[in-house]
């Protein structure tokens, strides 16, 4: 994992799953008829690592705010971390969400803050760190990653690429025991697939911290993922890897087993 | 029907001013929680009091000069017409500190403020900003809502006394122009006509204007769902709703002062 200098993360051994979601309904609001999910099923163990492959629009994003506890729990049962999160109070909100690292959809930094502050924020506000303290967990995150070029820069002021990296990082510091990773992969280029390959080997190595992947693409990570799972209008369910490398292959624009067949002369 | 459906929507202002009661209590209680025990996010405060009481100095400065000048030669010229002249200090005191400050500070802030929480906070509902910060773990009120409640509370309390106090400033240049009474005798005139009311008066109104404005604010940019269209819809909701309410209090506040004071 990347040495942010954070205090690792408490882990039970008694927990047997990370997530636990059991024929579920959620609803974006209290007063919503229809649910965002009906009858949903899905779990993540502990330690296991998931890959969620699900179409645009299929409700992958939606499927994080629910773990995170921003839809409502309407019916069924959901757990995280074995805490009921039917109507949770606010410690136990607090104390779910500081075990995830979540990198959402689009990588989603605070606009007004530069890229030093958007890495000391979860420091200064969540786990209130001093300014100072903050301030010196930061310069170490930065100068490890050869990014202090750019600890100045406003997110408008950066490519979706180096969004993403930053947001990876802010995800990682509390080195979570849950890593929520939303369409990582789009937007990034070579030396953004580059780093997060380079996470990715860390992670692998990482017992404590269980990763859910959820992707537009089917993108298979050699020896990281345990388990492939698809969403579907009929909600959530299990597929080999033979499934994912099928859908990759046919991901291709043009599939070719000669690598320099299309090569102009 | 219709009658009845226009009557039950009179009925949803009421529900308004609760969501609006609840932002102003939760502030309230999150900026104790603030004081004592999550005391990183008193620098956001400080932001704040920059950038609306600060920043909003230059243009509240023209604009009470202005007013004090003309307040000052209205009363100055007028009322030795009509053989008061002895009530020129309380009158002038009675209209800058009581009607006019407050009322023009809260019109200024609303300006420069409400707009800006609304346009702010709805940004960043679009772009999702707020929903990461709420799945990161960190409660929007202690960053976000609290220090711009208490920034704008603070700030419209401190803008309305320095808009009092500029206004005099302004009829005071008159007196070059020899269109008020001469100078000595004014500050004698306001010296001896300033009563307590006149202080606690603009602070209660400061208070009050402040909390409307940034709880308006707060309201209409967490009223901001997924379409970007919202955003502009929710400001002009935001100012309206924020004038609206700044008059309706003024009204209560110059009725009530009055029969009580």
């Amino acid at each position: 994992m990347l040495n942010t200098g954070t205090s690792a993360p408490i882990i039970s051994s008694q927990e047997k799953y990370s997530i636990l979601i059991k024929d579920a309904s959620f609803l974006y609001h209290l007063e919503d008829e229809v649910p965002v999910f009906r009858s949903l099923d899905f779990e993540v163990k502990t330690g296991e690592n998931v890959f969620l492959l699900g179409n645009s629009a299929s409700g992958k994003s939606s499927l994080v705010k629910a773990i995170m506890g921003l839809l409502h729990l309407s019916s069924g049962s959901y757990e995280a971390f074995e805490k009921n999160m039917k109507d949770p109070s606010v410690r136990t909100l607090h104390t779910i969400r500081r075990r995830i690292g979540i990198l959402p959809d689009r990588g989603i930094l605070i606009n007004n803050l530069s890229v030093q502050g958007n890495l000391a924020f979860p420091l200064r506000f969540i786990a209130h760190y001093s300014k100072q303290r903050s301030m010196e967990i930061v310069a170490g995150i930065l100068k490890e990653h050869d990014l202090v070029s750019i600890q100045d820069c406003l997110p408008f002021e950066l490519s979706i690429n180096m969004i993403k990296t930053i947001g990876l990082l802010r995800a990682l510091l509390f080195e979570p025991t849950l890593l929520i990773l939303d369409d990582p992969m789009e937007g990034l280029d070579a030396e953004g697939i580059k780093f997060f390959q380079m996470v990715f080997e860390q992670l692998k190595k990482s017992p404590h911290t269980s990763v859910l992947m959820l992707s537009s693409k089917p993108v298979l990570i050699p020896g990281l993922f345990d388990r492939f799972c698809e969403i579907t209008p009929e909600g959530i369910r299990s597929v080999d890897r033979s499934r994912i490398e099928e859908l990759q292959a046919a991901c291709m624009f043009y599939p070719s087993e000669r690598p320099g067949e299309y090569a102009k002369e | 029907m219709s009658h009845l459906l226009t009557s039950l929507n009179f009925f949803r202002i009421f529900f308004y001013l609760r969501d609006l009661a609840q932002i102003v209590l939760t502030s309230v209680y999150d900026f104790t929680v603030i004081l004592f025990a999550r005391r990183s996010s008193i620098s956001l405060l400080f932001n704040q009091i920059l950038f609306i009481g600060l920043d909003a100095i230059p243009i509240l400065t023209v604009v009470s000069v202005l007013i004090g000048m003309g307040t000052v030669v209205e009363a100055g010229i007028e009322l030795p017409k009509l053989g008061v002249q002895n009530l020129v200090g309380p009158i002038i005191l009675h209209i800058i500190l009581r009607i006019v400050g407050p009322i023009t500070t809260a019109l200024i802030v609303i300006a420069r403020s409400a707009s800006a929480l609304a346009v702010e906070i709805g940004n960043m509902r679009i772009s999702g900003e707020l929903d990461t910060i709420e799945m990161m773990g960190a409660n929007i009120s202690y960053f976000l809502i609290t220090p711009r409640l208490f920034g704008v509370v603070i700030s419209t309390v401190a803008l309305s006394f320095y808009f009092a106090l500029f206004s005099f400033i302004g009829g005071l240049i008159m007196e070059f122009f020899g269109l008020s009474m001469p100078f000595i005798a004014l500050i004698r005139e306001l010296e001896t006509s300033v009563t307590l009311p006149d202080l606690i008066i603009p602070l209660v109104e400061g208070v009050v204007y402040g909390l409307v404005i940034a709880s308006v604010g707060t309201y209409h940019g967490l009223k901001v769902g997924i379409s970007p269209t919202d955003v502009p819809l929710q400001t002009t909701n935001a100012l309206v709703n924020s004038i609206v309410l700044c008059t309706l209090f003024s009204t209560l506040f110059l009725i009530f002062s009055s029969i009580l004071f």
